[in-house]
C-alpha cells in the first residue's frame, strides 16, 4: 500500500487527475456557451450571427484540445 | 436675461427634432440621416436595416437601435491584452523551468483558453445587450447570465417622462450617458445605460410623448 502511494499515486498523477476533472468541467461550460450563443442569435438578428456562432464552436474546439493535452501531455 | 434654470423637459423641447417628419423608406433617404449606419458594431443606428428581434411584430418598424457605447469595452479589452502576456511572464520568471516536461504546454494552452473565454464573454455581453425604439414600443433585451434572458418592453404611448444624464469625464468626451424612461407599463422605469448620444435618444422619446399628448 505504501509502495502504491510513493510510486503509483505520486503528486503529478494527482495533478493530472485534477487537470482532467477541471478541463472536463470546462468542456461542459463550452457547450453551455454554444447554447448561450444560440439563444442570443435567436433572440436578436443583428447581422453578425454566423461569425459569433463560429467563435463559440472555435471555443469548444479549443476546450477539447486542452482536455486532450491534459490527457496526453501531462 | 438668460434663464437661470432650464428644466430637462424644456431643453428637450427646444432641441431640433432628430427624426424626419416623414419616415424614410428608401435607402437613399435613410443614408441621408445622420446616425443611420450599416456597421454591425454600431452603438447608435437610426432606421437600421436587416435588424430583427424575436418579439418584433410584422407591422412594427425599428426606429433606433442602441447598445452601450464602445468605450465600455476598454476594460475587458485591456484585461485581455494583459492576460495574453501571462505565459510569457511565467516563462521569464522561470516558473515553467520548475515543472515537468509538458506541464508548461498545458498551462499555456489552458491560460489562453481562459483568456479567449473571458474576451468572448466580454464581447457577447456588449454586443447582445441591445435597446430598441420601434414605432410601437421601447424594448430592452438583456441576457442575465449564460442561459437566461430578460426582455422588457413598454408601448410608446405609455411613456410618461424622459430624462438623461451625460455626466462624467469620459461621458462628456465621448458623448454617452444614461437615459431614464418612466412609463405607465408593467415595467415602470427603463434605463438605457451608457448609450451614445443620450440627448438625441431622449429627444426622440420626448417627441413620441408630446405626439401622444
Amino acid at each position: 500500500m505504501a509502495d502504491l502511494f510513493t510510486n503509483g499515486l505520486n503528486v503529478w498523477f494527482l495533478v493530472k487527475a485534477l487537470a482532467l476533472v477541471l478541463t472536463g468541467m470546462y468542456l461542459v461550460f463550452a457547450f453551455v456557451v454554444i447554447r448561450q450563443v444560440k439563444l442570443m442569435t435567436e433572440t436578436l438578428r443583428v447581422g453578425f450571427e454566423r461569425e459569433v456562432r463560429s467563435l463559440s464552436y472555435l471555443h469548444l474546439a479549443f476546450a477539447v484540445l486542452v482536455f486532450l493535452a491534459a490527457l496526453v501531455v501531462l | 436675461m438668460p434663464d437661470v434654470f432650464v428644466s430637462p423637459d424644456e431643453q428637450l423641447r427646444d432641441m431640433p427634432p432628430v427624426l424626419p417628419e416623414k419616415e424614410p423608406v428608401t435607402e437613399v433617404q435613410k443614408s441621408a440621416l445622420p446616425g443611420h449606419s450599416h456597421n454591425v458594431f454600431s452603438s447608435f443606428s437610426l432606421y437600421p436595416d436587416d435588424l430583427d428581434f424575436e418579439t418584433k411584430e410584422d407591422n412594427e418598424k425599428i426606429i433606433l437601435m442602441l447598445r452601450h457605447h464602445p468605450i465600455v469595452n476598454v476594460k475587458w479589452i485591456a484585461i485581455t491584452i494583459v492576460l495574453l502576456f501571462g505565459p510569457t511572464l511565467l516563462n521569464i520568471f522561470g516558473i515553467f523551468g520548475m515543472l515537468p516536461l509538458g506541464y508548461s504546454l498545458f498551462i499555456t494552452l489552458a491560460w489562453y483558453l481562459l483568456t479567449f473565454a473571458y474576451a468572448f464573454e466580454g464581447f457577447l455581453s456588449w454586443y447582445f445587450d441591445v435597446y430598441f425604439i420601434t414605432t410601437m414600443r421601447i424594448v430592452d433585451i438583456n441576457f442575465l447570465n449564460l442561459i437566461n434572458k430578460k426582455v422588457s418592453d413598454a408601448e410608446v404611448t405609455k411613456i410618461q417622462d424622459v430624462s438623461y444624464t451625460s455626466g462624467g469625464f469620459l461621458g462628456a468626451i465621448f458623448n454617452f450617458g444614461n437615459v431614464f424612461i418612466q412609463t405607465a407599463a408593467d415595467v415602470q422605469e427603463f434605463k438605457f445605460g451608457n448609450v451614445s448620444n443620450p440627448e438625441k435618444v431622449a429627444k426622440i422619446l420626448d417627441d413620441f410623448m408630446v405626439k401622444e399628448k
